[in-house]
């Protein structure tokens, strides 16, 4: 592959923006990321950051790790892939780097937290780490649902453009709140409110709309368990599509703690 | 602004007048106090610079005050989720939420929280997150704000210098101890030694005496406490994800010598929770 891992400068940040950008799409949850947040994380005294890059040169992904001098220890802040890239091997490497730095400046342990990513599962456990789940939780909170539906919208409006074979009306109905989506041959459109019938319309509490759009919980399941109510004008197997394509099963990711 | 306490408290204590305002400078001393005792030692400079790093604006931190003293403290600063397809929605990040061991069950931080997110609410933001610890009585708290369990996290953890990290521990323990006013009257007048023999690790030892914790080059031959155990069982414990009775019913853990009143008070120092 002829990845080559150096340390990363203040010329890369534009690199380490886009690589950040494009691995998060991947996931929910995990936050925005500024030039700035990246050129701050190279300035940090303890902080390492190193990229990996490819034969042409090209930054591929980086890691952010640093020494804890109070507890002296390692610390994994997170590990970026481009999507395109084989994650595991590209993090192999790049942990590896870092544990030598860490054994240079002679911790007493290292450690990775995550929340979390699902490579970790598979590439500490190797390298000699053990680990155990935490009683850290993240939590979300809807304060307002009609406004929250409405921001949501556009990421329904992807999710239906690419389902392909149906159009009609989709309605979500949450705790008295709708959102209301028009697919046509010529596209997926908002619509305000309208008095027709929708062909699908599925009705959920907050607490299950928060837990679908972080993808820990499964639509069609909540829809098996009775705790997700699908009208639906079109038979099971178009109901199942559709629920599919809007709550689509996405990693949880969060790596910055405020 | 005089703060009204929010119906339905349970568990409350006597009502306490206090002040809900923003954040001015040089409460960075009195916060530092407060986050010390709740999160462990910081510095007012610490404070400081994590201001300043997160950009917090004074009117993103709310804090309650008593007599003009400051005894509780909430922030709520606006963040970007990802939501999906390259959506990022904003958020309203909760962070910091703690008050003075003397004045908690009053309501002041609930109240405070009421006040956060109503302003998020009014900005127009439409949702909240946060970080928390599900062992926590304040999870109870945020659960009746309507927020929900997203995922636990995992940590991976490798072991170079254990006895090292062990040292660091006791010293961490007398730094805890003086910030914690619950902890150091939980403490006081508890003088024991305790020898613990991890496996692949060795024998390590420490006392407790006047409130300070301190190592023992040689193990005490007689401690007050032994006991023996693997060092993955020890961490859970510490954790707070295994607990002890289930350690040495389960066999990962052997009791040599202890007084169960002192084995409560060891599995207190190794979880640093000192609540009932």
């Amino acid at each position: 592959m002829g990845v080559k891992i150096r340390r990363a400068g203040k010329e890369d940040i534009a690199s380490l923006c886009q690589v950040y950008d494009s691995f998060v799409r991947q996931f929910v949850g995990s936050t925005a990321r500024t030039a700035k947040s990246f050129s701050r994380m190279l300035r940090g005294k303890d902080s390492m950051v190193y990229v990996a890059v490819d034969g042409q040169n090209k930054v591929i992904g980086y890691v952010h790790a640093r020494v804890n001098k109070r507890l002296n220890r390692g610390e994994f802040a997170e590990i970026v892939a481009e999507p395109g890239q084989d994650f595991e091997s590209v993090a192999t490497l790049l942990v590896e780097r870092v544990n030598v730095a860490f054994i240079e400046r002679k911790v007493s342990a290292i450690v990775a937290g995550s929340f979390r990513n699902p490579v970790y599962e598979k590439l500490f456990p190797k390298l000699g780490f053990f680990d155990y789940e935490l009683t850290d939780v993240f939590m979300y909170s809807i304060l307002n649902v009609q406004r929250l539906l409405s921001e949501l919208s556009p990421v329904f409006v992807s999710r239906l453009q690419r389902l392909k074979q149906w159009n009609g009306t989709v309605q979500m109905e949450c705790e008295g709140h709708s959102l209301f989506l028009e697919k046509t041959k010529e596209g997926v459109e908002p619509i305000v409110w309208t008095n027709r019938p929708p062909d699908f319309k599925a009705s959920l509490s907050t607490e299950l709309l928060t837990k679908l759009i972080f993808g820990v919980t499964e639509a069609r399941e909540a829809h098996r368990m009775g705790q997700l109510r699908i009208e639906n004008t079109n038979g099971k197997a178009v109901a199942d599509k559709l629920l599919a394509a809007l709550f689509p099963k996405r990693q949880f990711l969060i790596m910055d703690h405020w | 602004m005089v703060a009204v306490p929010p119906q339905g408290e349970s568990r409350m204590e006597k009502p306490v007048e206090y002040v809900v305002r923003n954040y001015q400078k040089g409460d960075e001393k009195r916060m530092a106090e407060i986050f010390s005792e709740c999160f462990g030692p910081v510095t007012p400079r610490r404070v400081l610079q994590w201001k300043r790093r997160s950009g917090r604006k004074p009117e993103e931190i709310f804090v309650g005050t008593v007599d003009g003293k400051l005894v509780s403290h909430v922030e709520a600063g606006v963040q970007q989720l990802h939501q999906g397809e390259g959506v990022f929605l904003r958020t309203v990040g909760i962070g910091g939420v703690c008050t003075d061991s003397d004045c908690r069950n009053k309501g002041i931080v609930t109240n405070l929280m009421k006040i956060a997110l109503d302003r998020a609410r009014l900005e127009g933001v439409s949702n909240a997150s946060l970080f928390t610890d599900l062992d926590i009585p304040a999870h109870r708290i945020y659960q009746r704000f309507g927020f929900v369990d997203i995922v636990t996290a995992r940590t991976y953890i490798k072991y170079i210098d254990y006895p090292s990290i062990f040292a660091k521990w006791l010293r961490y323990c007398n730094r805890l101890v003086k910030a914690d006013k619950i902890a150091a009257k939980r403490l006081q007048g508890w003088e024991k030694s305790v020898t613990i023999q991890l496996l692949d690790v060795g024998t390590m030892s420490f006392r407790v005496i006047k409130n300070r914790f301190q190592r023992l080059r040689r193990p005490s031959e007689q401690a007050d406490i032994e006991f023996s155990t693997d060092l993955l069982t020890y961490t859970k414990i510490m954790r707070g994800l295994v607990k002890w009775e289930d350690a040495v019913k389960g066999s990962k853990l052997r009791v040599k010598r202890g007084h169960p009143a002192d084995i409560e008070m060891l599995n207190r120092i190794l979880n640093w929770r000192w609540h009932d």
